[in-house]
């Protein structure tokens, strides 16, 4: 591929050579280092395709061996510039569009962020164009280990920052580190194991400190479960000293919940009747203006998608592609049947459950009924959980 | 065999350049490269005949064709039906 490049570069020609001799061209030209690309026998003639600036260097060969010579084709760029000579608008823009390429690849057009869990993109690039990193920048005004720095320095727990700039691109890579909670709760000062809710404790198991409830006790919010200190006594039961450490243990307490949900079976539906799709070319903008694309309706959804163009992988062009699709709908009354308010009364207790606490638990009683009042959907009722105190 | 031979077999010494013998390369009978040659004697296209240093090498078939021809090796494609060394 490369070499067909390289023989259209320099541009070549197809000549036609009839005589008698023509062998003897050829070992003649062999000598003389004149190299083909190819020769085609036919007949009493032979076409071959040489470099074209070869040919003058034939002349003396031709005479020698008493052949004749006809360029039948010219190919290649010498005789394509020859061709458009007068085109000088054609040359302007080739020239032009590659000295635009030229400066477009001295910009930033996209920062991507890799790596982040607990920091949002927006947020670090929010905290770059404070810094003066945003799209458009000069790429050499960026200090790379400048930013890294000011990125350590504000967020104390991204452990390490690379930045990446890669044709138009800057990647920031991150690592965080997800202990560093732990280890301040370690630090904490707080030593006793408190109730957070009202209940009944199910089960305690000591580990460090003194327990200061046992088993089928009914606690409040607040209440101290295990004490951050134990007492050192001595051989006739008094207290010498007390010593404080940090309370541990495993305590598990039954906790009542209430649950109540109520969903009316009417209600009101959308019908979508059409859609229509627009778009729109934005030139070193990223913002997104609501009312870009004209007047809106009420009555209809908007669907906006933003695509940045680029010519390869790394090389991203400041051209946003906005695709705005228009749902149009009418509201219509509605209403739902048994089996579907069930069904959405259960989504919506089963999303509770899962949103009652981080750590799993496990349901003892569920009386949660489902009823069905006065155009209402109802389900309502209690819940007993076991769930481990921390 | 000639001595000549025996003497860069013995010491693994590139043949070609010491006895100036050619290289011929065949891609099936679609395809051959002559390395080496020294001159071509006759050539259309149901016959080619290549002088070497010591003897001639005259390939026969249809369509005969050659491709990239420079001063010390040349491509000759085509349907290649037998390959003759002569004196």
């Amino acid at each position: 591929m490369i070499n067909k490049l390289i023989v259209w570069f320099y541009g070549y020609i197809h000549i036609e050579v009839s005589g008698c001799n023509i062998s003897r061209f050829l070992n003649i030209c062999s000598a003389r280092g004149i190299e083909f690309y190819s020769v085609e026998n036919m007949k009493d003639k032979a076409i071959i395709k040489m470099q074209a600036r070869d040919f003058f260097a034939l002349h003396d060969v031709v005479r020698k061996c008493r052949i004749k010579v006809k360029i039948n084709k010219k190919t290649g760029f010498p005789f394509f510039v020859h061709k458009n000579r007068k085109r000088k608008m054609m040359f302007l823009g080739i020239l032009t569009s590659f000295i635009m390429m030229f400066v477009l690849s001295l910009f930033v057009w996209q920062i991507s962020v890799e790596g982040n869990y607990t920091y949002s993109d927006e947020e670090i690039l929010d905290f770059l164009e404070e810094n003066g990193v945003s799209h458009g920048i000069y790429k050499n005004n960026i200090n790379g280990e400048e930013l890294e720095r000011a990125i350590r320095n504000e967020y104390f727990d991204i452990t390490w920052v690379s930045v990446e700039l890669t044709g138009t691109r800057l990647i920031i890579h991150i690592k965080e580190n997800f202990n560093i909670e732990n280890i301040n709760d370690n630090k904490n000062d707080f030593k006793d194991i408190l109730a957070k809710e009202d209940g009944i404790i199910d089960s305690i198991v000591t580990r460090s400190g003194t327990p200061m409830v046992k088993a089928g006790d009914l606690v409040k919010a607040g209440d101290v479960l295990i004490k951050g200190n134990y007492d050192i006594v001595d051989d006739s039961g008094t207290v010498i000293d007390t010593k404080d450490v940090v309370a541990d243990g495993t305590i598990y307490e039954l906790v009542v919940y209430e649950y109540y949900d109520k969903i009316s079976i009417g209600y009101k539906n959308k019908k979508y009747l059409d859609e229509d799709t627009s778009y729109k070319f934005v030139i070193f903008d990223k913002m997104i203006d609501i009312d870009f694309f004209g007047n809106k309706n009420n009555t209809s959804d908007y669907v906006y998608n933003v695509k940045q163009l680029k010519l390869t992988d790394n090389f991203y062009l400041p051209v946003y592609m906005y695709t705005c699709t228009e749902k149009e709908y009418e509201i219509y009354d509605d209403e739902y049947d048994k089996s579907e308010c069930i069904s959405i009364l259960n989504e919506n207790f089963n999303y509770f459950l899962e949103n009652l606490d981080e750590k799993s638990i496990q349901i003892i009683e569920n009386n949660v009924k489902i009823e069905n009042t006065d155009g209402y959907f109802v389900a309502k009722g209690d819940i007993v959980v076991l769930k481990e105190v921390d | 065999m000639g001595l000549g031979f025996k003497i860069t077999d013995k010491l693994e010494l590139p043949k070609d350049l010491l006895l100036g013998a050619m290289n011929i390369y065949l891609t099936g009978s679609y395809e051959a490269y002559i390395e080496n040659y020294k001159s071509i004697i006759e050539y259309n296209d149901k016959k080619i005949s290549v002088r070497g240093k010591k003897n001639i090498v005259i390939i026969n078939g249809k369509n005969l064709k050659i491709d990239n021809f420079t001063k010390t090796d040349m491509v000759i494609k085509g349907i290649i039906s037998e390959v003759i060394f002569d004196k």
